[in-house]
């Protein structure tokens, strides 16, 4: 058994002496805890004691460290300032992250658009490509979309109408036309014969209700 | 202060409430400048450091958890930034202006070479010492606030303030500020019986 661990040696006497300054310096033990028995005969330990005292009446009699008068006045503006901003920033971060996205967005739309090709060739560095379209090119492009598109849509209208002529134009009468049934009665003179008639009747019926409504005054008179 | 009302008041500040914002800075004020003092021992720093403190207590506010208590926190935060300007520090020569020396701040009884040894003491020790000290001695911060605040282990914050605490009791039995007459504690008889533990 040595000095430290013998709990009656001086060496374990002191050891216990210094927890206890320590529980006093804490706070857990009262002040008067220093005046153990062991300090009569320990001058280390009761100049530790005496030490303990004087820092406990030091701390005691520190003076208290005050902020100047107006630290609020200038922290509180200072703090207002950097929120502001920092919410500037934030919006400003905000609109160029837009800003980007809407030029990204142009940027993929134009892309697909001119060049339907496959990505990877699409990756290889053009700086043609790179280059922002304009938006003269892109309402020129538009207007030569819109004239192309009202092209065809004339041309698949008027297509039908010109054939129409054009076989018109290619009819040739037949040089051996064999009549089979002498006996009837051709049905048109000419290729307008069956507007012409239609036309006749139409004002035969038109002369006939005039005079109907003509004659019914003369009946009344 | 409640924690309620702690809690109250950072939601009145998140709002955007300037009245709100000066009561959280004038509540804290003492607290934030005084450890900045205490760790950079100049006044000028100090001052400069405790306001980027609560602008960075209201720039992370919102990430304050409200079941907790907010001094400690605002005080990690103090900790933080004064190691911080400690480090940028060491590229300058070091700018001390003995606070504890100026006339409006001395104490007016025989106390005041006992004072000024301790606060050398502690302006000499080791910044994770002199940390747990001052938070213990002059903040009454608790083992396991200091523990949250520094973030470090109990057990180390123990072993700290021991060191700390022995580094000054050799300093003042060295400079022969220690009653050698009769028993040390019949000196304290005047004085109350509870230690001072901030």
């Amino acid at each position: 058994m040595n000095e430290m661990t013998n709990p009656t040696s001086p060496a374990a006497a002191c050891g216990r002496f210094e927890v206890a300054v320590q529980r006093v310096l804490d706070g857990d033990l009262p002040i008067d805890a220093l005046s153990d028995p062991h300090t009569e005969s320990c001058p280390a330990c009761r100049e530790m004691a005496g030490a303990t005292v004087a820092l406990l009446t030091g701390l005691k009699s520190l003076p208290p460290v005050l902020p100047p008068a107006n630290f609020a006045d200038r922290v509180v503006p200072a703090v207002i300032a950097e929120r502001r901003q920092a919410d500037f920033r934030r919006s400003v971060r905000i609109a160029v992250a837009s800003l980007a996205a809407a030029v990204v967005v142009a940027f993929l739309a134009t892309e697909g658009r001119q060049s339907p090709q496959p990505a990877v060739a699409s990756r290889s560095p053009d700086p043609v490509r790179i280059a922002p379209p304009s938006v003269t090119k892109s309402f020129a492009e538009a207007g030569s979309a819109v004239v192309s598109l009202t092209k065809r849509a004339t041309e698949e209208s008027l297509s039908p109408a010109r054939n129409l002529f054009a076989s018109l134009d290619t009819v040739r009468p037949t040089p051996a036309a064999v009549p089979v049934q002498t006996d009837l009665r051709p049905t048109s003179a000419s290729p307008v014969e069956p507007i012409t008639n239609t036309a006749k009747r139409a004002l035969n019926l038109f002369i006939r209700d005039v005079g109907g409504f003509a004659s019914i005054p003369q009946q009344k008179s | 202060m409640t924690a309620d009302s702690d809690a109250e008041l950072v939601r009145r500040c998140l709002l955007g409430d300037a009245a709100a914002m000066r009561s959280l800075v004038e509540r804290f004020q003492t607290d934030v400048y005084s450890v900045c003092v205490r760790l950079l021992r100049h006044s000028q720093d100090a001052e400069d450091v405790a306001q980027e403190v609560f602008i960075r207590v209201f720039r992370s506010l919102n990430r304050w958890d409200c079941t907790r208590q907010l001094r400690p926190w605002i005080l990690g935060i103090t900790i933080n930034r004064c190691r911080t300007a400690m480090s940028k520090r060491v590229r300058r020569p070091e700018l001390v202006d003995h606070l504890h020396e100026t006339a409006s701040q001395q104490p007016e009884d025989d106390s005041h070479e006992l004072t000024a040894e301790i606060r050398t003491a502690v302006d000499e020790m080791r910044t994770d010492y002199r940390e747990v000290f001052v938070l213990f001695h002059e903040h009454g911060q608790s083992y396991e606030e200091i523990s949250a605040v520094i973030d470090r282990p109990v057990g180390t914050i123990k072993t700290w303030l021991h060191r700390a605490r022995t580094e000054i009791l050799i300093r003042l039995r060295r400079r022969g500020l220690v009653p050698s007459t009769d028993h040390p504690a019949k000196k304290q008889e005047a004085d109350q019986s509870v230690p001072v533990t901030g």
